[in-house]
């Protein structure tokens, strides 16, 4: 047995030691079709999509737990009104993973800066200001306006997020320039 | 019954309306279906907790596990072949509408 389906196998025993009774079931499936797979690295391959889809559904449980704990502490009690909050709570939590979203970008995007920097003047572009502002902000707010387009159809409350958060990037941007 | 009818849902919905009485396996559904692990078993998963699919495991080869295999109930081969109904009816509609306002 090669290392791709060995790292495939731990990976997937890994992930049923975590899976909440729920889909521990679900988990054992995909563990037993590893073995059914031909080759080494899809099932590797495979093992990563099952990981993925068992912690994501960890996570959806694990939060939904939270959810009905936190409810019980605080005496809510399950009526149509809690129903329009949870509606307004998943908006809400959209509209934050879009700030998450756009916020991870714009500091990677920040942490990067250097390393553009020193790119352009490998090819003879001196750092400056307008340098700065055209390699990695621009290309940032680019990436998250079509981020926004792209999700608005199907994810509109996190697109809200991520423009909101790219409006914002903008104006701090338009501000320090117009303060120099 | 309230489900998001994703084209990825309907491609297993699909997948299983070919041979609706066989039992099929994971990774025969991604195959044929082409969609990756992490797709297809959330799918599965929601399909089986809404009681469109049923779940079992065979008996394994000797040396070899038992395997998880899925087929529709009888609500959702119901659920499947209104919806494929459905679909084939608005894709017949479409050219009639489209000659009608034209």
């Amino acid at each position: 047995m090669g290392a791709p389906r060995t790292l495939a196998r731990r990976l997937l025993r890994a992930a049923l030691q975590f899976a909440s009774p729920a889909c521990r079931e679900w988990a054992e499936a995909m563990l037993s079709e590893l073995e059914f797979i031909e080759g080494e690295w899809p099932a590797l391959f495979w093992a990563l999509g099952c990981t993925t889809a068992i912690f994501r559904q960890c996570l959806l449980e694990w939060g939904a737990q939270f959810g009905r704990q936190v409810g019980n502490l605080l005496g809510i009690r399950q009526t149509k009104e809690e129903s329009r909050m949870n509606s307004t709570g998943k908006k809400t939590l959209g509209v934050l993973s879009g700030v998450g979203i756009a916020l991870a970008l714009g500091v990677g995007a920040f942490f990067l800066r250097d390393v553009i920097a020193d790119m352009l003047q490998a090819v003879g572009i001196q750092r400056s200001m307008w340098s700065h502002l055209l390699s990695v902000l621009l290309p940032t707010e680019l990436v998250l306006i079509v981020a926004a387009v792209l999700l608005w159809k199907r994810r509109a409350a996190v697109s809200v997020g991520i423009l909101v958060t790219c409006a914002v990037m903008a104006i701090h941007v338009a501000v320090t320039l117009a303060s120099r | 019954m309230k489900l998001k009818l994703s084209p990825q849902t309907l491609l297993i919905l699909d997948a299983f309306l070919d041979h609706p009485a066989d039992w099929k396996y994971g990774y025969d559904l991604s195959r044929s279906t082409g969609l990756k692990s992490g797709t297809l078993y959330p799918l599965l998963m929601r399909l089986a907790e809404r009681k469109l699919l049923e779940t079992a495991w065979e008996s394994g080869e000797p040396g070899r596990p038992p395997r998880h295999m899925y087929r529709f109930t009888p609500e959702g081969m119901q659920f499947a072949r209104g919806n494929r109904e459905s679909r084939t009816l608005a894709q017949v509609g479409q050219p009639i509408l489209h000659e009608a306002r034209g």
